[in-house]
């Protein structure tokens, strides 16, 4: 299915209903009869977020199939990586399941068990996961041979829009980054709206995350083949000048973009400022909710982001998965709670519970599956064809050092402080350092 | 002393008043927004007057059974006063009263814990009570605030007992107490505003802990920062509203604390600039 194909609603919903439909209440999953494990109380450490709240409320199905209790300790988001550190030197046994986050990933791989020989027992195919979503739980920085957990989280990115505008003014969802810039010059002269609202600002590296859109699309790359930095590229220096002139030379953001997180710009296109924002897809959800969001599901839609002319749509990624714990007493009953989890049926069931706005999802069929392409209006087609040509997060040890120099630098931008080519030179020769630690 | 003039005067107020203002700003406007939906919380412009809800509150202390997080607080909070001031107000009397060079060493040996980071602490916590089988455990998470807090205590309640005069001491001890006795019905009296100051100092440590609440215990005994991040930093900005709600619940039972203490707490803040 091509780009161009999917570029608005309607060609979008028009291909989602020849879509195959599942019905969710159908659970394959590959568990061992005769509940093997039954009273098992099983521990899992995880961080809040809404689709995990919708696991834990289906886990009486669970219990019910197995015997097997499953326990969910959430702890704040803020102190996740610390403890999860704090797990793997202590060699404990407290948590049998643990959630990390695709960047983390490098650093805890000794944490996990790899479950290559359950998974390949249970004839579970994991081809089933996107490749970018894959890779965050596989050891070796994602290319190793080891599988340490199953991917339940992920995140693409989509360019949300008002369609109202758009229809008003009789504009389409911008293919190319340089019809982004048009399009918000023309809005921001027929309206009272900013074009679209980024986040330069310093916040956990939020400001990287649509510049690798740029620097993916211009040809450039973070590290070379060697493993050196390779961001201060001919290709890398044009993409990050591109990327801070939207603010600086186009001036389409809103005021304050130098010093915006994600939130902030997600806020500035949910309080009728701005006509676009790039950012993940979860935040659907609250930009089109009353109690959030001064906008309408009608007045809200969504495309794949821009790339540049004749390149593919891209898109950074965000990624989770659960792994067991290489301590745990209980690896077996807990590859029961992943195989059940990690079934299609299971992440399918949450998307198109209506009581429920909850749109992530990282099970290619379920991203394909027509009901839920219906309710969502083609989102998830979308974020699958932005996955097939996603190269997915940097993993790394050293990565969270290397995005904190890069956002420092991103922002030291924006705000005037530097030149792009001197102070990507400046990151590159840092990063070197970094990386040879 | 030279009169100050009427111009200078109102200056010196106009200026507090302007201080006040924007010192007090923050805590102010979150208040008031925890009253909010997000949307009018978040609003650009800002919105100063919107509809009033308490779905925040009644979300987050009802749906999300906070009162399990308030009394998690309560329970470590008073295990870590009343721990840290017991053994505070012995150990600052007798190292007050000590001449010999080991209350120096064990004076700096307890300022060289209290400066370590406590996350650095984690992992030896961890190995600790993984192996005794006490983690998540309420006496475990008290027992470490304690440790973690004792150094201080004993500092600044030392500090306290050095002012009050050894004669006093003596005059109990001749009137047929004994050490304990004087100790006790003398000397804490005497005291009482330095172990208040101490003791508010230890129960803000203890309540406002957000590390090792989170590390060392799960949900079902975290303390309510603890609990407020995990709201904050959900993806979602209905969770974080909850948080904002969380935040004002939380700093409601310190400011009644002040008001009711505020008078001791002055004194021995004063008696320990002073003297001290």
């Amino acid at each position: 299915m091509q780009r161009r194909e999917l570029i608005t609603s309607s060609a979008a919903l028009a291909a989602a209903s020849s879509l195959p439909s599942m019905s969710w209440a159908q659970s394959k999953a590959p568990l061992k009869p005769g509940k093997p494990y039954a009273g098992t109380e099983l521990n899992l450490l995880s961080v809040v977020a809404p689709q995990f709240s919708a696991h834990e409320r289906k886990l009486s199905e669970f219990e019910a199939l197995t015997g097997i209790k499953v326990k969910y300790q959430y702890v704040p988001f803020a102190a996740t990586r610390e403890k999860l550190t704090a797990e793997l030197v202590a060699q404990s046994a407290q948590y049998d399941m643990l959630s990390v986050m695709d960047v983390w990933g490098p650093s805890l791989y000794n944490l996990f068990e790899p479950i290559n020989a359950q998974i390949a027992e249970k004839k579970i195919d994991m081809s089933r996961y996107a490749g970018a979503h894959l890779r965050a739980a596989r050891d070796g920085n994602g290319n190793g041979k080891n599988i340490l957990g199953m991917p339940i989280r992920g995140h693409v990115q989509l360019m949300f829009y008002r369609k109202d505008i758009f229809d008003k003014l009789n504009l389409k969802a911008p293919n190319t980054w340089d019809e982004m810039i048009e399009q918000s010059k023309i809005i921001q002269g027929k309206t009272d709206l900013s074009g679209v609202a980024m986040y330069y600002g310093k916040t956990a590296g939020q400001n990287l995350m649509i510049w690798f859109n740029y620097l993916w699309g211009r040809g450039g790359d973070l590290l070379d083949a060697k493993g050196q930095p390779a961001f201060n590229s001919p290709a890398a220096i044009g993409a990050t000048q591109d990327y801070v002139d939207l603010l600086l030379k186009h001036k389409i953001c809103p005021p304050g973009s130098a010093t915006f997180n994600e939130t902030d710009a997600v806020n500035s296109v949910a309080q009728g400022k701005s006509a676009m924002v790039p950012v993940w897809w979860w935040r659907y959800a609250g930009l089109t909710d009353a109690k959030t969001s001064t906008l309408s599901a009608n007045q809200v839609a969504y495309a794949p982001l821009p790339s540049f002319p004749g390149k593919e749509s891209t898109t950074y990624t965000n990624s989770w998965f659960y792994g067991i714990n290489k301590n745990s007493k209980k690896k077996e009953a807990a590859m029961e709670f992943l195989a059940w989890l990690g079934d299609p049926s299971v992440e399918l069931s949450v998307l198109l519970d209506r009581s429920l706005n909850e749109v992530v999802a990282v099970q290619t069929a379920n991203m394909l599956n027509q009901d839920v392409n219906v309710r969502f209006k083609a989102m998830h087609l979308f974020g699958a064809q932005a996955l097939r040509g996603a190269k997915g997060t940097p993993l790394f040890s050293q990565w969270p050092q290397v995005s904190d120099l890069l956002e420092a630098t991103i922002n030291d931008v924006v705000s005037g402080r530097a030149q792009v080519k001197p102070a990507m030179d400046e990151a590159a020769n840092r990063a070197r350092k970094i990386l040879r630690a | 002393m030279r009169k100050q003039s009427k111009g200078w005067t109102a200056l010196i107020y106009g200026g507090l008043a302007l201080w006040l203002l924007v010192a007090s700003l923050p805590i102010v406007w979150t208040a008031i927004i925890s009253l909010r939906q997000y949307v009018d919380a978040f609003s650009i412009p800002i919105k100063w007057i919107a509809p009033i809800t308490f779905d925040n509150y009644t979300t987050l202390w009802i749906d999300k059974a906070f009162y399990k997080n308030f009394l998690n607080t309560v329970i470590v909070t008073v295990g870590t006063v009343s721990i840290s001031l017991t053994v505070g107000c012995l150990a600052g009397y007798a190292l007050s009263r000590y001449r010999g060079s080991l209350g120096f060493w064990l004076l700096i040996i307890a300022l060289v814990f209290r400066s370590l980071p406590h996350s650095t602490l984690l992992p030896s916590f961890y190995v600790m009570f993984d192996a005794v089988g006490v983690r998540n455990e309420y006496f475990t998470l008290i027992l470490v605030l304690v440790a973690i807090n004792q150094p201080f205590t004993i500092w600044m309640l030392r500090s306290f007992f050095v002012n009050i005069p050894n004669e006093l001491d003596e005059a109990a001890l001749v009137d047929g107490c004994s050490r304990f006795q004087a100790f006790r019905k003398v000397i804490i009296p005497v005291m009482w505003p330095g172990v208040v100051t101490t003791g508010l100092f230890s129960f803000l440590l203890a309540y406002n802990d957000f590390l090792l609440s989170s590390s060392l215990v799960n949900a079902d005994k975290m303390t309510m920062p603890a609990a407020i991040a995990n709201a904050i930093n959900a993806e979602s900005e209905a969770f974080l509203m909850q948080g904002v709600a969380g935040a004002v619940s939380i700093t409601i039972p310190l400011i009644i604390l002040v008001i009711i203490f505020q008078k001791q707490i002055v004194s021995g803040l004063t008696q320990g600039a002073v003297k001290g």
